[in-house]
């Protein structure tokens, strides 16, 4: 049987061996899960300072140029309607 | 054209047939019959007409088909026109059509990949790793080549083969396609901006040496020596070695014999051996040196001035033999460029004396060109057609074309089903002709295969199964050009394990009680893998990589490399995150032709990506054909059944696990994410079970308190082939993951 994806939560990911970074350290965070960006808008933020580049909706590259911990988080909003749907967190620690 | 008034043009429409997932089709019109009017004569430039010299019925002839409404049926589509006795039948193809045309019996060399040829050199492997966007990586993985001393972070470049980006292929694609039709190609896809696609490369597909090559463009061991001085001159004191007869003669010509040009900038070696017996003096033969110059056409040997550039040998004893390989120069030459050797008195000084030719010259003077290890993508992937390349990406990732003008738009299955909007056909349809339980082209179980190395081996391969046991019991529906890795990682770094691409070949021979171990080159083996940085600390050495090359005797250091990883990259894994939606539909699958009244705005509007509800048969449905449309008649439509349940509800979900992966990494590790649909209780400790058969399942004992990753080793479960996650204080379960 066949489902409609359009309620399925976004997902980020990284494919580095640990959460751990240095600061300055460019972090590539993929986004996937949920394709559809002619209704959606995607977001993948964090918390604190940081600096962050969107490749496109599905990578982005954070630097982050304190030490600390650091969540980041993604959603996506509907764009005709209101709809917002968070998906996973990722902790890093940037030392 | 002229179309006579009984014509009926008959039109049919597909974008992929549910029956082949190995190609793709497109849309065609049935034969039309043109009448040969003397208009039509003379727009198809007399083809037929004896002496005619058309060349229409080998070209592509862009066409358009327009309906009744002004609308266009086919917009810049392709007629195919052939002779039929008193009339020209012509055949209209629109769709993707033209992206299969332009890529026929064309290579992956004919993209332009000469901006990515290179030289294997320490520092351009090393500048692979380091630069952020890099149109060829040298991937670290084991190539059954020497590793070196891996465990403590050697890594061997003289068995490393660059791999291109397969991004950049694509691009490289569309910018050829562009080229092809004069206008610009857009290929759209969300599937490119996903980690899936981006960090995929492709192969160099041969095993390659690091050390220049060589070719010798001359040799000559039959010799005089020659001066244009007066014999009077008291400063004649150097002679120009020249050259009687030839062994080899490569170069572009020489000059008297003396000056040997090269046709091509480069690098060079003269070698220089045998006996040589000086110049006779009242005091007997004295001492030599030799020295070269270049561009001294010309010029007396005694205007050539040795120095310490340009003297190769000095303080030569009269009837020194120099072997062979004592003096080897390197020389770095322009194109057009001559060089001569000459011999001259050592110590310098002196006056005019005749050289002693009274012994027979036993020099012999050799020039070589060395040829650059230079990494020619160009050559290498010219076994590799596009059109496979095409295919693979399609297949890979499940894709269907869409074509609207220049743009082709690649959507995923779960895109194309699972996002689709959907069109009420409940008024429209007439009734159903047939119904099947069977979609033909598919057995029970339908095979997703790679090359490999041992021919007999499937572990990488994939498939969909079918219940449906009228069916045959299997079938290949991909075969892939690639090659699979060997089916064992093993232990390349301390605590990495690595995939082995073979592209060499190892031989252990005895030699003296000792083992020697030879390094066969192999060829022609397409491998795909994802690129994975890691820097040393991440896999747990002290000290940087240690950089060598044993073959240029060069070692050097560096932080960061890029591995291999062959994560999402098994048919078992690509069935399960791309073929889900055709799987489910081809599990009790029906089929319907079904009579459907269509106008022509209906077909000029048409889309494949949408679902298509008909209230009467209470079912959403794929579009798989349009059959022989003709305005004002019904129209035969075949109908795939979706089992559709609509939007996925969140509030059902609310104690619920999802998945998003299982990346294999090692033939026991994976790495599991996976998402809470709610917000676990602190501290909440998470289980994971293990099942052999998806049904009976075994507590494995790890736990976790990640609630979206975890890195599991299932070696003490090595029959595993289903993973749940089970929350131990809300009971709430995952579904099993198959691995």
């Amino acid at each position: 049987m066949i489902q409609e994806l359009k309620n399925q939560p976004p997902n980020i990911i990284h494919f580095y061996p640990s959460d751990a970074f240095n600061i300055g350290d460019v972090i590539k965070i993929w986004l996937s899960g949920q394709y559809n960006e002619t209704e959606y808008n995607y977001y993948v933020v964090s918390e604190g300072d940081y600096e962050v580049t969107a490749i496109s909706s599905f990578e982005y590259d954070f630097v982050f140029n304190e030490p600390g911990t650091y969540t980041i988080s993604c959603s996506i909003a509907g764009k005709t309607k209101k709809s917002n749907i968070q998906g996973n967190t990722l902790t890093l620690t940037i030392v | 054209m002229d179309t006579d008034s009984k014509t009926v043009i008959a039109q049919t429409k597909q974008v992929n047939d549910i029956a082949s997932l190995s190609d793709r089709q497109c849309n065609y019109t049935n034969r039309i019959k043109i009448p040969k009017t003397s208009h039509n004569v003379k727009a198809l430039n007399f083809m037929t007409v004896p002496g005619n010299t058309s060349s229409v019925p080998y070209q592509k002839n862009e066409c358009h088909l327009i309906a009744d409404n002004g609308k266009h049926f086919v917009y810049n589509g392709t007629a195919i026109i052939s002779d039929e006795g008193e009339n020209y039948e012509v055949v209209i193809y629109d769709g993707i059509l033209d992206l299969y045309k332009l890529i026929e019996n064309k290579s992956l060399s004919d993209l332009g990949l000469i901006e990515i040829d290179h030289t294997k050199t320490l520092e351009n492997v090393i500048e692979s790793w380091d630069v952020e966007d890099r149109n060829y990586r040298y991937l670290v993985a084991d190539y059954n080549g020497d590793v070196a001393d891996s465990e403590n972070g050697e890594i061997n470049i003289d068995y490393l083969v660059p791999s291109v980006w397969i991004p950049y292929l694509w691009e490289k694609l569309r910018l050829f396609l562009s080229e092809q039709l004069g206008s610009d190609v857009v290929f759209n896809g969300t599937i490119f901006q996903t980690y899936y696609f981006k960090l995929l490369y492709l192969s160099y597909p041969k095993g390659l040496a690091t050390q220049d090559s060589e070719e010798l463009l001359y040799s000559s061991s039959d010799n005089t020596f020659y001066s244009n001085v007066p014999s009077y001159s008291l400063s004649s004191r150097n002679w120009y070695i020249k050259y009687n007869n030839t062994d080899t003669y490569e170069i572009q010509s020489d000059i008297d014999g003396i000056h040997l040009k090269v046709a091509e900038t480069g690098n060079y070696r003269l070698d220089v051996y045998g006996t040589i017996y000086g110049q006779i003096t009242l005091l007997g033969n004295v001492d030599s040196k030799l020295f070269y110059g270049i561009n001294c056409a010309g010029l007396s040997p005694n205007q050539v001035v040795a120095n310490a550039d340009n003297t190769i040998a000095d303080n030569i004893s009269n009837g020194t033999e120099i072997g062979e390989g004592d003096i080897s120069v390197p020389l770095s030459l322009q194109a057009g460029d001559t060089i001569c050797v000459l011999q001259g008195r050592w110590p310098d000084g002196g006056a005019y004396a005749p050289y002693d030719d009274t012994i027979p010259s036993t020099l012999t003077v050799k020039l070589t060109k060395l040829v650059p290890n230079t990494i020619s993508f160009g050559d290498m992937f010219e076994e590799f057609s596009i059109k496979d390349f095409l295919n693979e990406i399609i297949q890979r990732f499940g894709l269907t074309i869409f074509k609207d003008s220049n743009v082709y738009t690649f959507l995923t299955m779960d895109e194309f089903i699972q996002n689709a909007e959907y069109v009420d056909w409940s008024e429209k349809y007439i009734e159903t002709d047939k119904e099947t339980n069977a979609i033909p082209g598919y057995a029970q179980i339908n095979y997703f295969r790679y090359k490999y190395n041992d021919v007999e081996s499937s572990y990488n391969d994939g498939y969909i199964g079918i219940d449906n046991v009228n069916l045959q019991d299997r079938k290949d529906v991909v075969k892939s050009k690639l090659y699979s890795p060997e089916r064992f990682p093993v232990t390349y770094f301390g605590n990495r394990l690595t995939n082995t691409y073979k592209l060499w070949e190892k031989e252990a021979n005895e030699n003296d009680g000792e083992t020697e171990v030879k390094y066969k080159q192999m060829d022609n083996r397409f491998y795909i893998m994802r690129a994975e940085y890691r820097n040393y600390l991440n896999i747990g050495l002290s000290e940087p990589f240690s950089v060598i090359s044993k073959q240029l005797n060069e070692s050097s250091t560096n932080n960061r490399v890029y591995f291999e990883n062959f994560g999402y990259q098994s048919y078992r894994e690509i069935v399960q995150l791309f073929y889900q939606p055709i799987a489910k539909i081809l599990d009790k699958s029906i089929i319907i032709s079904a009579k459907i009244w269509l106008n022509d705005i209906d077909i000029v509007n048409f889309d494949f990506k949408k679902l298509y509800f008909i209230n009467q048969l209470s079912n959403y449905f794929i579009v798989n054909k349009i059959n022989n449309y003709i305005p004002g008649k019904p129209t035969s439509v075949e109908l795939i059944r979706v089992l559709y349940y609509g939007e996925q509800e969140l509030v059902d979900y609310e104690y619920g696990i999802t998945w998003y992966s299982a990346v294999q990494s090692s033939q026991y590790e994976y790495t599991l994410n996976y998402h809470l649909l709610y917000t676990p209780v602190v501290n909440t400790v998470f289980s994971f079970e293990v099942s052999e058969n998806g049904q009976d399942w075994e507590a494995s004992g790890i736990i976790t308190t990640n609630a979206s990753t975890y890195f599991i080793d299932l070696s003490e479960f090595p029959d595993t082939q289903y993973i749940r996650i089970h929350d131990t204080v809300t009971n709430a379960y995952s579904e099993a993951q198959f691995l």
